[in-house]
């Protein structure tokens, strides 16, 4: 079965993504972006060109090259949008037969759900390149103010596209399903979604299983590219005071500045000020000039204030004004924002959003995709692909076994997606050791005592050997039930032990937080103690080593280099007692490096060593 | 968990029919999730192959902003100044550092047919090209393994007036 694809058909760009392996994805076009312009065009040798390509060679084919459709489908010659739009729009477009919009591109007619099918083709091939498959079938979101007949002329879009359209969806009720708020209950959410072009805003109420629009507002004038526009005039005009040159005749100075401009305006999300530096942009009489200039956030905020208080007035209104105007609830009432469109990454903008609602905006799915992610979802949801039943559980903790010194050693994360298993391979800390036992818990404190403690058993039976030897192999598996299993096995003798805990993940969430919080209250402190106890174990592992090097090395070794193991290992041991890591650590170093020269002592004498022949 | 769903028929043989459909069920399923984990693990390897090779894309469209600054310099240095040939090494210096992380200047000229997979045009000309060829470059464009990250910037002819 090939999959759904989500559209986001925008009035400036568009993007698409579908659902794999339960994730929704956003997919790249022939062009290796993740975003396509809605623009159609025909070039002077009578090749139809869409997306980026057809944007490049707008400037030199404006008449033939169409963009914005989107403010045209399916309205009527007669509505006032039309008739304000027809004012700027650099095509040429008519009243249709039935009273609707046709646009002329090339010398034929096209009606605007042919134009978009055009930018919906490309979606669909850049995805089924994508895929590897054909692509049949779609969702296509739609503002949520699109009456019936700018829907069904944009599911006609999808049908002459060759999709079979298996919906149609609201953009802001794509946003709150990719933030998954399609389950909670009487909730009221506003979208305020700043595109390239338009401003929208939607208010929204989930009910059960439906997602109701209340109200909706915004202006259809006003987006980013007012913000660049801005931006970019007053650059020329602070230059132009300053050095009384017009940088807006010079075609290459403009290209210059408006990229320079852009990186300013995407520097200035995350840092306070940025500087546009670009040499040599123009000349005079007096030689070359260079264009020099300081953007702060802050005067980057006064040169488009007005616009944004004006999108906050009018979400004001949106949401406040009594119905049909507005949803006419309380600011206060609205309990969460999503938002939407490039713009909106602007700390201004998410500022003025937070002042006016007293809350954070969800903002973590990037805003220009975010409409396509939702779709996707929504497409996921009729496949089948997002259903309940294969929501996987997770581990909510971490689960640890218990080893040398009190430590919490984890087998399984938290978080980890089950069913799942995990096999390590443990051994004896002393020699000739006979059991061990296994001590299960679970939590994110490192030492075991602040743990929760799930089981405890002993395997037994194992062979005498020096430490280190015997090879217990302790297997920690979650079912799908969230049925945890621990087994130890030893691998010498194939003893095993295992015991079998019921529903690790269904731990009451109240206990998770508090087990959760408490792991991060004692993090610095637990790291230390963690720290002393590693120490500690590593000195008792080289007290160990350098006892039994000793022995063994017996009178090949001079008594000059034992005397001076002995004095490093009883300062070792001495120290070991003490809760200083640091001093552990050093008086560990120190005895290792010496323990070295009983190796290279014993190299030498094999080296010395007369030989048979 | 299904079970509460749709209580199972009495009838063995509905009851056969009810667990193949839902034996089925769960093979669609199972078989959907090891497809989207072996889909996944080459989409991974050929992302993180792009993710080398892209991964600095960012970088580079920046520093090719520096690129143009020794241009517009260049072109504002007398033939003769000492300084000229300094600045071109520079330049050179950038661009072949540039080219050993994949970068690659696509090379244009007046008279060539305008093709916007490469070229983005930004205005009209009069000129002695062809009208609709290029008739001047104003900035260049730079490709990364084969991938335009920044279209050569042109003005067509339209031919002489």
């Amino acid at each position: 079965m090939s999959k759904i694809l989500g559209i986001d058909l925008g009035t400036t760009n568009s993007a698409s993504a579908v659902i794999e392996g339960g994730e929704p994805k956003v997919l790249e076009n022939n062009e290796g972006a993740r975003t396509t312009p809605s623009i159609v065009a025909v070039n002077k040798s009578g090749e139809r060109l869409t997306g980026l390509l057809a944007k490049r060679q707008s400037v030199v084919n404006p008449q033939n090259t169409i963009y914005s459709v989107k403010r045209l489908i399916g309205r009527k010659w007669s509505d006032p949008e039309i008739q304000r739009d027809k004012k700027w729009l650099p095509y040429e477009i008519k009243e249709s037969a039935s009273g609707g919009v046709e646009i002329k591109m090339a010398d034929r007619w096209y009606k605007a759900e042919e134009i978009s099918a055009m930018v919906l083709q490309k979606l669909k091939a850049d995805a089924e390149a994508k895929l590897g498959g054909t692509v049949e079938e779609a969702v296509i979101t739609v503002p949520a103010y699109f009456d019936d007949s700018q829907r069904q002329a944009t599911k006609n879009a999808g049908e002459i596209a060759g999709f079979k359209v298996r919906r149609i969806l609201n953009e802001p009720t794509a946003a709150a399903l990719a933030y998954g708020m399609n389950k909670q209950k009487n909730e009221k959410i506003v979208v305020y979604d700043f595109g390239g072009g338009t401003f929208d805003i939607s208010i929204l109420e989930v009910g059960d299983d439906t997602v109701e629009v209340k109200a909706t507002g915004g202006d259809t004038h006003l987006g980013g590219d007012d913000f660049d526009r801005i931006i970019i005039e007053y650059l020329i005009a602070e230059y132009k005071k300053q050095e009384g040159i017009d940088l807006a005749k010079d075609t290459l100075a403009l290209q210059r500045l408006k990229e320079g401009a852009e990186r300013a305006k995407h520097e200035l999300s995350t840092t306070n000020e940025s500087e546009i530096n670009l040499p040599y942009i123009s000349s005079s009489d007096s030689g070359p000039k260079h264009f020099l200039m300081k953007l702060t956030r802050a005067k980057l905020e006064s040169l488009v204030g007005d616009l944004i208080s004006h999108s906050v007035d009018l979400v004001k209104e949106a949401v406040t004004a009594p119905s049909p105007k507005g949803a006419g609830l309380k600011l206060s009432d609205v309990n969460e924002v999503i938002l939407v469109g490039g713009q909106t990454r602007m700390p201004a903008i998410q500022e003025a959003v937070k002042k006016l609602f007293g809350k954070d905006p969800h903002q973590g799915i990037n805003p220009d995709e975010v409409v396509a992610v939702g779709a996707a979802i929504q497409a996921g949801i009729l496949q089948g692909d997002v259903k309940d039943i294969l929501l996987l559980d997770v581990t909510p903790l971490t689960l640890s076994i218990e080893t040398l010194g009190g430590v919490a050693t984890p087998m399984i994360e938290k978080n980890t997606t089950v069913p799942t298993s995990k096999t390590q391979v443990f051994s004896t800390a002393g020699d000739n050791q006979t059991s061990v036992e296994i001590h299960i818990g679970q939590g994110e404190r490192p030492l075991m005592a602040d743990n929760k403690t799930l089981a405890r058993f002993i395997l037994d039976g194992i062979p005498p050997a020096s430490r280190g030897l015997p090879q217990i192999e302790v297997v920690f598996d979650i079912d799908a039930n969230g049925i945890l299993t621990v087994s130890a096995k030893d691998k010498a003798t194939g003893k095993a032990q295992s015991v079998k805990i019921e529903a690790t993940t269904s731990l009451n969430k109240d206990e998770i937080e508090k087990l959760k919080k408490e792991a991060a209250e004692h993090a610095t402190e637990d790291q230390k103690k963690r720290e002393l106890i590693e120490a500690k174990n590593q000195a008792e592992s080289l007290i160990y080593i350098a006892e039994k090097g000793l022995k063994d090395a017996g009178d090949k070794v001079s008594a000059e280099i034992k005397e001076e193991i002995k004095q490093k290992l009883s300062y070792l041991k001495e120290t070991r007692e003490s809760d200083d890591a640091e001093a552990i650590k050093n008086a560990t170093n120190e005895l290792s490096a010496t323990l070295q020269k009983i190796g290279e002592a014993l190299y030498n004498k094999k080296d010395d060593a007369p030989s048979d022949n | 968990m299904d079970e509460n769903k749709n209580p199972i028929s009495e009838n063995p043989e509905e009851r056969i029919k009810e667990l193949e459909r839902q034996n089925q069920e769960y093979l669609d399923g199972w078989k959907r999730a090891k497809a989207d984990l072996i889909n996944y693990k080459r989409d991974e390897a050929q992302r993180l192959e792009s993710f080398a090779k892209f991964g600095n894309e960012v970088l580079i469209s920046d520093l090719i902003a520096v690129l143009d600054s020794f241009e517009s310099g260049l072109s504002a240095i007398a033939e003769n100044d000492p300084a000229r040939k300094g600045v071109t090494l520079i330049k050179s210096q950038l661009e072949n550092l540039l080219e050993k992380y994949g970068l690659e200047k696509i090379q244009v000229k007046c008279g060539d047919p305008f093709d916007p997979n490469l070229e983005e045009a930004v205005g009209e000309i009069n000129s002695s090209e062809p009208p609709g060829t290029i008739g001047e470059e104003v900035s260049g464009g730079y490709k990364l393994y084969n991938k335009v990250i920044r279209p050569v910037r042109v003005k067509l002819s339209k031919g002489q007036n």
